[in-house]
């Protein structure tokens, strides 16, 4: 509420006027505000001023005061709000001329002003009763208006204070009420026939009801002079009609406004929004002129946007909200209007047409009226909603009623002073946070990207392209390809327009793999004005598909883009894309990659499939495929057979020919090779690269058919699904990583006995353990020693446990020859 | 017949699965590319609401300017939603009804995966039809 003029607040601050002994003024002003219901203070610290006739000085000040702000427009009648005048005087007062008391009694009375006089004393003593009396009938006074003022002591003046205090607060009811019930007979009485009149008094009871806070015949009056003004559109004929709309719709706006406060304030929500609605219903007919429409839409926007900010500050909690949304038996309001970011979105809405027709009648007038000087001396006029040349005529100052063109001239040169867009986007943002706190993204998302696109006109494409990323990855993930066409088209021109070389590529080709096809019958959405990309079609889908491979063949040279920048692929600036499992791109290219078996024996050659597809719209050549595994010595790379081959990717490895490497929309191009491995462990693919041109490659992660998500966007699309293997078995098992098993062990084993030995005799046995084929890093090595017992063939189970006892066996070193391991073994025998 | 009036049909995992403009009359051209952002963002407001009553047709449960979304939530969670001008309320009942029942007879095609977007012919023309009958 602080935000807005003095003359909008509800309730209204009582208005006393402080004349002479300017030493108090601070003291009685800081007391008055303090106190509730506060009161504001007009101190005149001269005397002299009181010989102007009093309440024009008010207004006067009050005018200045007001023509500082932004609703100057919005004047009201508040000069009669003056209420009290409070003169201090000490004994020196009684010297003064009595006509000096008469001229100010007669610019006082017929405006039922109330007067206290203030007596300022040292001591209570000092002035006697008789003084009170003549003063008195001096001033002409009720005993209880004239109050002593004792500064010297403390207590005492706070007592005085208090005094003050009270005596205003009850002068002021008594004179509000007594105007309030003057003018109520009026109305009441429908003794007036013009009904602008009629307005102004239920306007006047209506305040002077707010100042006494009784809110429910300032509700009652309000809303009578807001009806009435809707009644006058068709039948007042006082001001050309251009400015009979304006001012129409000036009055109803600041009617409205306080009957939605009181509401409000009154925790009438329900009541309120209604009311908003009803509001809206019977004005946003009444465009006017087509020379001034741009003036309706600010007015709707203004409505929106205060009404806003009164849903914000008024005390409803969100609880309430949903119960009162759910409490409604027909539900005709919706859950969204009782939130402040509805009226902050539709305000900016409006800002916009109001921007576009501002636009439109601003090139109309150019080319009527080049050069127009005329409008500088139109002002804001007394009267609320109208507008007046300002003429010098010596010192006095007139106003002149204005022609409608005159007008229409002044609102376009005022309307071009004001930057819409960045309200604009001011109002998106506040709307965007407010969804945000509701946890409505998706209303949030529409926000931003309204948002975005007002930063793209501006030509900030960097917070453009900011929200535009966030409103494309919400319409990703839930699929709606439209908005997410419309947004990507966004995104693409801020990377064209910022130079940005990949992401350039990485929208159009998402763009170009979009599933939008407009060869269905369904029509989908006409879209007249939509963004930069155009509409959703599969031709358009083949341009930007062209467009994007013609950049990075090099063929089409470069794209152009403004201040003779051009973005452009070449050996210096090569472009290399990833696709990983989450990424966007994936529609572009999907790489699969199978096994055909899970185990593997090391060097011997198994089958392997490359499965590739992509969405794009045109069939697309690659040049040379490179895949690769985590054994690095297995990658291997596919040529197509038509191109040349690319030296900088051919470093020593396994390289295969292939009549033709082009994929087809929606078609697997499979390729299936041999492939053997030395290094037992893990064999997996890790990413297959596809290098399209000299200075183009797509890096894409390998992914298992048996675990491969869908494409998310395709996945629902009515489209022919075929396997990436030839044999569907295959694709629901296979991986793209498989086990390659350890190298059968090969060992010699040989030992050397000398020849036959003594009982007793220590003697050594020199085994050798000798590897055949790869190298063994651990093993195992039992040796039995079996007593036979003087000869014959004979089972080593058939040993006794026992029999060992005899035997000591010791060994003696583990020898290394030649690389090769030896173990000589010393054995006694006792 | 409303002059604006678009329908959309959005699957339980909220991607739209139909989409048609019958609307009569060609709308202004700035208000129309609003249109799948309105009805998008009004999802936020549906996803609350399906739960807070039993009854299918939501009736308005937004609005943008002038222009008003109505929903109908099937018992799949299937939403219907249908962005008008009109204030014909009984109507829009009876064209949402009536779509659910060709929606159904979609549903039962063995050839058709729930889910995934309607592209018969005969679906498209009945559509149409009913919103020529009741918007």
């Amino acid at each position: 509420m602080e935000e807005y003029p003095e003359e909008w607040r509800t309730p209204p601050v009582t208005l006393v006027s402080l004349v002479g002994w300017a030493e108090y003024h601070h003291l009685i002003s800081t007391h008055l505000l303090s106190i509730q219901p506060p009161t504001n203070t007009l101190a005149l610290p001269d005397l002299s001023k009181l010989l102007h006739p009093f309440s024009q000085e008010i207004r006067l000040i009050i005018r200045r005061v007001r023509s500082k702000s932004r609703w100057r427009n919005t004047e009201a009648g508040l000069a009669n709000q003056t209420s009290h005048q409070n003169s201090f005087c000490r004994r020196r007062c009684f010297q003064f001329q009595s006509g000096l008391w008469r001229s100010r009694s007669a610019a006082i009375r017929p405006r039922n002003v109330k007067l206290v006089v203030v007596v300022v004393v040292n001591d209570v003593d000092d002035v006697t009763e008789d003084r009170f009396i003549a003063l008195r009938k001096r001033a002409e006074v009720d005993s209880k208006c004239v109050v002593t003022f004792n500064p010297n002591n403390d207590s005492e003046l706070q007592n005085s204070l208090k005094r003050l205090g009270s005596v205003f607060a009850e002068l002021a009811i008594t004179y509000y009420r007594d105007e309030g019930r003057r003018i109520r007979t009026r109305v009441e009485k429908k003794s007036v026939n013009a009904i602008d009149l009629h307005i102004r008094y239920c306007f006047k009871v209506a305040v002077y009801a707010e100042f006494r806070r009784d809110w429910t015949e300032a509700l009652r009056f309000y809303e009578d002079a807001y009806h009435m003004s809707r009644e006058m559109i068709g039948t007042s004929t006082r001001l050309p009609p251009i400015q009979r709309l304006v001012e129409i719709k000036t009055i109803a706006e600041l009617l409205h406004f306080k009957i939605s406060t009181l509401l409000l304030h009154g925790g009438k929500i329900k009541e309120a929004v209604t009311w908003f609605r009803q509001h809206i219903a019977s004005y946003r007919k009444l465009v006017g002129a087509p020379e001034v429409r741009f003036l309706h839409w600010e007015w709707m926007s203004r409505q929106y946007l205060v009404f806003a900010e009164l849903l914000e500050t008024s005390s409803v909690s969100t609880q309430s909200i949903s119960s009162l949304v759910l409490g409604t038996a027909d539900r005709l309001l919706t859950q969204l209007e009782f939130h402040p970011s509805y009226y902050y979105q539709l305000s900016a809405h409006f800002l916009k047409e109001k921007r576009s027709s501002l636009e439109l009648a601003h090139s109309m007038s150019e080319s009527a009226h080049e050069t127009d000087s005329s409008v500088d001396s139109i002002a804001p006029s007394v009267y609320v909603g109208q507008f007046a040349r300002l003429l010098e005529q010596g010192d006095a100052l007139t106003m002149q009623v204005l022609t409608d063109e005159e007008y229409t001239r002044y609102a376009i040169a005022e309307g071009k002073r004001f930057q819409d867009t960045y309200e604009i986007v001011a109002l998106l943002k506040k709307s965007c946070e407010s969804y945000g706190n509701l946890k409505a993204q998706r209303m949030g998302s529409f926000c931003g990207f309204q948002m975005a696109a007002e930063y793209f006109a501006l030509g900030d494409f960097s917070n453009a392209k900011q929200h535009f990323d966030g409103v494309a990855s919400q319409y990703r993930q839930e699929g709606w390809v439209t908005l997410l066409w419309e947004v990507l088209g966004f995104l693409r021109e801020c990377s064209r327009k910022q130079g940005a070389v990949r992401d350039f590529v990485e929208y159009s080709l998402e763009m170009a793999a979009l599933p939008v096809s407009s060869g269905t019958e369904t029509q989908p959405f006409r879209f007249k004005e939509c963004g930069p990309a155009g509409p959703p079609t599969l031709s358009l889908r083949e341009i930007i598909h062209k467009e994007a491979f013609g950049l990075v063949s090099g063929d089409a040279g470069s794209v152009s883009v403004e201040d003779n920048n051009s973005i452009k692929i070449n050996a210096d600036n090569p472009l290399h894309l990833e696709i990983d499992l989450v990424s966007p791109l994936r529609a572009v290219l999907l790489a699969s990659v199978a096994f055909h078996e899970q185990t593997i024996k090391p060097g011997i050659s198994t089958l392997i499939t490359v499965s590739l597809l992509s969405q794009l719209p045109m069939a697309v050549e690659i040049d040379q495929l490179e895949v690769q595994f985590n054994q690095s010595e297995c990658n291997f790379v596919i040529v197509n057979a038509h191109r040349p081959l690319l030296a900088a990717m051919n470093d020593g490895h396994r390289v295969e020919r292939t009549p033709s490497l082009t994929l087809v929309t929606n078609k697997w191009l499979r390729l299936t090779y041999g492939i053997k491995s030395e290094q037992s462990g893990k064999l997996e693919c890790v990413s297959v690269i596809a290098k399209m041109g000299p200075n183009f490659t797509i890096c894409c992660r390998a992914e298992s058919p048996a675990s491969m998500d869908d494409l998310p966007l395709w996945k629902f699309e009515d489209r022919m699904e075929t396997f990436p293997t030839k044999d569907p078995a295959l694709a629901f098992t296979s991986q793209k990583a498989a086990h390659v098993e350890e190298p059968d062990p090969q060992v010699d084993v040989t030992l050397c006995a000398s020849g036959p030995a003594l009982v007793g005799e220590s003697f050594m046995v020199p085994v050798t353990v000798a590897s055949r084929g790869h190298n063994i890093y651990s093993g195992e090595l039992k040796i039995n020693l079996v007593d036979v017992r003087g000869g014959g063939l004979f089972s080593p189970r058939e040993t006794e446990p026992s029999s060992m006892d005899s035997h000591h066996v010791e060994l003696l070193g583990v020898v290394e020859q030649e690389g090769e391991e030896e173990s000589p073994i010393g054995s006694r025998q006792n | 017949m409303a002059t604006t009036a678009c329908f959309i049909i959005v699957s339980r995992n909220e991607i739209p699965i139909y989409e048609a403009e019958v609307g009569s009359a060609a709308k202004r051209e700035d208000a129309a590319q609003l249109h799948q952002f309105i009805l998008h963002a009004a999802l936020d407001i549906v996803q609350d609401l399906a739960w807070t009553t039993s009854a299918m047709f939501l009736k308005a449960i937004d609005r943008f300017n002038d222009l008003v979304v109505s929903v109908y939530v099937t018992a799949g969670h299937t939403r219907f939603m249908l962005l008008h001008d009109s204030r014909n309320d009984d109507g829009i009942k009876s064209f949402f009804q009536e779509v659910h029942e060709l929606y159904i007879k979609i549903l039962l095609n063995p050839l058709y995966l729930p889910g995934s977007r309607i592209t018969s012919s005969h679906f498209d023309t009945k559509v149409r039809a009913l919103a020529r009958k009741y918007l």
